[in-house]
């Protein structure tokens, strides 16, 4: 049951990667910017995820605080408001998938479909051009224009109907923050399904339209299948991201009313640990975060990988 | 894919190179700093040593104990001091650092002690900025503020971040130990847990400055409507009632708010607990109060029922703002000057004077008046003062462990609580920023009252160092010229006389064990206060749950939260 020898001794690890190195240089150097990036602020930084196991004091510094093992994390976990903070993590960030991803791909076929050049640069221009506000504006220009004398309410009341608190309302938190995420980023978006659009052989429209396919079977047919791999790994992208929805937004639009629905893991890990200074019980509930987070960009990656044949890695 | 594993043995190699190179110095850094703190602890030792032993040596017959007077220059030299302090908006309008004011140039000339400023950037937080900077080693030789650093006071001086003060005082700080000479109890609240002094604290010290709060109505309103300001509950009924329909603005619609919160709801709807005789704002002694010794958290003070009963009925009839909970300082505003806010808990400078120097007299209302409200009388009689200050304010300022002139840093602090030093840093030099009138009252010259483009605040923020910092006390010359209005010199006499029997110190002193059990537990507790109280007085949440919303309260571990406080103000009696 020998196994029969390799003719040729394989050199040994080092000498192969010096050789490497020799004959790749150029593109390793090219490499390095962001090898450095990610050492630097992503590699190194997970050093400091141990101060989620210690009791962290600054004046002792990392290595001087005492551990205290699963401490953060227990109290995390029963914590009154561990249920809720997950629900609406998942909830805010699952109907910003739902409604928010699906937005700038229409918009890409729409679009897509637009014969009249002029127009088409107009809609692009204007849709694009929320992108370039800064977060802290912007919601301050929702903030303004949802409040009791404000321009959705001159509209409510111009309908006759009576003005609403719509930001001390928690049941229009979600709204309020996906619709305007909706118009800050759609035009931004659609820029990539564009790119992959004019990716597409000509060719397959032409024999479409020999073969007597109407304008939507060529969208169907042609375009949605033509970006699906596009669409794919920016959904699994995406999804990766499910539990760690940016802070600052909410930050901005919530208050004590509207906590209920809008208080999501980022937003208590920012008030308890920068604010508050409780760094360890912050890296905790952010360990556990990302854990969260890693598990679901595995897991969708491996359903894409049966469904589809392909993934991201 | 014989040359993707290639790659990814490279990337791995080369990342384990790095970061066994990252990590190593690290420890090599902890391992410097344990040094230096070692070192510290035992110059610190050496000093304290060097303490108990002056005293016998410089101590004559005449004078047993305390510090001996000094005269300025503080030191013969010049000496550079660093020091962290925040940049007031009030001094940033014309200033870039706070070594371009005068007074502090003015300080320096007679001193000897140059200041270099750190200025922390305001869009982050205080206590980020402490937090950070403590985290760096790089510490400023004075710091200001060190209140707002995470680890307490008695964890930063045994980690030999900041000095402990108490030997040095002794030893240099004259004007300091008479404070605690004429005000009995200011020493003891200065002193922690551990009884260390960690810093010098800013103080109050002539009784009229402790007072700059009131409730705040439309007085014009009021002589419109016949009716006098209110004194109970039910006169408060009354006259919001009539203010909400009896249009006092004139303008044929029922839009006036007869109650607004100021910059938040903290400032706002919760100061109202007055009426009921318990404290239920937060941010004043996390929504505690004393009753006969006990402390008792707003949820379970006999009042609570009936404040969010009244409350719940006032939001619902319009009494109350509807944004009261979404307000902010800009809407508030907007609201008064509009003719639409009645009545309102505000400050009798960012308040009063300032909304009465920015109303527009010619397009809207002559009459426009706003003065100060008595806090009500209760049903039991008494009328309820929970928000004045104490002498002694939680802030200060502590001395880095690593500054090499202690003495000059010592001095530098200590001399802004002499009588001359407290007029100085408040109002500038004589004759040039101020000058005495023949009742031998101070005035700002003409150079600060008739600053180009600039607010009288702004302007003596630019000159002086009244109202911001870095200066030790809030004085009664600053105090008597920042005031345009008669109304603001109404506020102190209209609220002095309620009693603060039911007001919990500010100044409770806990172990730092105590302190972060505190922390964890109240961190929930609040949010969930506070949304429960939102709930209940908009009608989101029925008054029928406030049973439960009491007994949550407690699961959550408030009676171990309020033990931890009942402790300290024991302790806190008892010295």
């Amino acid at each position: 049951m020998a196994t029969p020898k390799p003719t040729v001794r394989k050199k040994s690890l080092g000498k192969r990667i010096l050789k490497d190195l020799a004959t790749n240089k150029y593109n390793y150097l090219l490499l390095l910017p962001a090898i450095l990036y990610y050492v630097v602020f992503h590699y190194f930084p997970m050093y400091g995820a141990q101060i989620a196991f210690r009791d962290f004091y600054i004046t002792k510094g990392i290595l001087g605080s005492k551990w205290v093992g699963w401490k953060h994390f227990q109290t995390f976990f029963n914590s009154f408001y561990f249920g809720r903070l997950v629900r609406n993590t998942v909830l805010l960030s699952g109907y910003n998938i739902i409604f928010g991803f699906p937005a700038p791909i229409i918009l890409a076929l729409l679009l897509n479909e637009v014969r009249n050049q002029a127009f088409k640069r107009t809609v692009q221009t204007v849709t694009y051009l929320p992108h370039f506000i800064s977060l802290v504006v912007s919601c301050g220009i929702v903030i303004s224009f949802c409040r009791l004398n404000g321009l959705f309410n001159d509209i409510v009341a111009f309908f006759g109907k009576e003005r609403i608190l719509f930001l001390e309302k928690k049941e229009y938190f979600r709204t309020i923050y996906i619709a305007s995420g909706i118009w800050q980023e759609v035009g931004w978006g659609s820029i990539i399904y564009l790119s992959a659009i004019s990716a597409i052989d000509m060719q397959l429209y032409e024999a479409a339209r020999i073969d007597g396919a109407n304008r939507f079977q060529e969208a169907f047919h042609i375009t949605i299948p033509g970006i699906l791999p596009t669409i794919v790994i920016l959904l699994i992208l995406r999804v990766g991201r499910l539990m760690s929805l940016g802070y600052e937004k909410v930050l901005l639009l919530y208050n004590d009313s509207t906590r209920e629905t809008a208080d999501i893991i980022s937003t208590y890990v920012y008030t308890r640990g920068i604010q508050k200074g409780e760094y360890s019980f912050a890296a905790a509930v952010d360990l556990f975060n990302s854990v969260i987070n890693m598990v679901l960009l595995l897991s969708v990656n491996w359903i894409s990988k049966k469904v589809q044949g392909s993934g991201l890695f | 894919m014989k040359n993707m594993k290639r790659i990814i043995a490279l990337a791995m190699v080369f990342l384990l190179l790095l970061t066994s190179a990252c990590t190593g110095n690290q420890n090599s850094k902890a391992d410097t700093s344990k040094a230096e703190s070692s070192k510290a602890e035992s110059s610190k030792a050496d000093s304290s040593k060097a303490d108990a032993s002056t005293p016998s040596e410089t101590s004559t017959p005449e004078e047993p104990t305390g510090p001996e007077p000094y005269e300025l220059p503080i030191v013969a030299n010049k000496v550079t001091l660093t020091m962290f302090s925040v940049l007031d908006g009030k001094a940033s309008v014309s200033l870039s650092s706070m070594e371009e004011n005068f007074t502090v140039q003015y300080y320096e000339e007679l001193s000897n002690v140059h200041i270099q400023f750190f200025h922390p950037s305001s869009a982050t937080s205080l206590t980020e900025a402490l937090n950070t900077m403590i985290a760096s080693g790089e510490i400023t030789d004075i710091i200001f503020n060190i209140q707002s650093a995470t680890d307490g006071i008695d964890a930063l001086i045994s980690n030999g971040v900041i000095l402990r003060l108490n030997e040095l005082i002794d030893k240099w700080g004259y004007y300091y130990n008479k404070v605690f000479e004429e005000n009995p109890g200011f020493k003891a609240s200065v002193t922690t847990y551990d009884g260390n002094i960690g810093m010098y604290s800013t103080s109050r010290l002539d009784e009229p400055t402790r007072f700059f709060e009131s409730y705040v109505v439309r007085k014009d309103w009021l002589d419109t409507l016949k009716i006098e300001k209110p004194t109970k509950v039910d006169e408060w009924y009354d006259m919001l009632t009539a203010i909400k329909t009896g249009d006092p603005n004139g303008n044929g619609q029922a839009d006036e708010l007869p109650f607004v919160s100021n910059s938040n709801e903290e400032m706002g709807i919760y100061r109202l607990s007055a009426l009921f005789g318990f404290n239920s704002s937060y941010y004043k002694q996390m929504a505690c109060s004393i009753f006969d010794g006990k402390v008792v958290f707003a949820s379970e003070a006999p009042g609570f029922t009936d404040f969010v009963t009244t409350m719940n009925k006032w939001y619902a009839e319009g009494l109350l703002d509807p944004e009261t909970f979404s307000t902010d300082a800009a809407g508030w505003k907007e609201k008064v000057l509009t003719d639409r806010a009645g009545s309102f808990y505000g400050k009798m400078n960012g308040g009063i004077g300032t909304l009465l120097g920015s109303y527009d007299y010619e397009k809207g209302d002559p009459n426009f008046n706003l003065e100060p409200m008595a806090y009500p009388i209760t049903s039991e009689g008494k009328s309820f003062d929970f928000f004045s200050q104490e002498p002694c304010d939680n802030g200060g300022a502590a001395i880095s462990a690593k500054c090499k002139e202690v003495e000059a840093a010592v001095k530098y602090l200590d001399y802004m609580y002499s009588p001359e030093g407290q007029i100085m840093m408040d109002m500038g030099k004589e004759g040039y920023t101020y000058e005495f009138d023949s009742n031998g009252v101070a005035h700002y010259t003409d150079l600060i009252t008739k600053a180009e483009g600039l607010s009288l605040v702004q302007a003596i923020a630019k000159y002086c160092i009244g109202g911001i910092m870095p200066r030790m006390v809030n004085d009664k010359y600053y105090w008597d010229a920042v005031m345009s209005y008669d109304q603001q010199r109404m506020v102190y006499p209209t609220v002095k006389d309620s009693t603060r029997e039911r007001k919990c110190p500010q100044s409770l002193k806990y172990s730092q064990e105590e302190q972060s059990r505190l922390n964890t537990l109240m961190a929930d507790i609040e949010s969930y206060y506070k949304e429960g109280m939102q709930g209940f007085v908009t009608g989101a949440k029925p008054l029928s749950e406030v049973e439960a919303f009491r007994a949550q309260l407690k699961t959550m571990g408030l009676d171990e939260a309020v033990a931890i406080m009942q402790a300290a103000y024991d302790r806190y009696i008892a010295a």
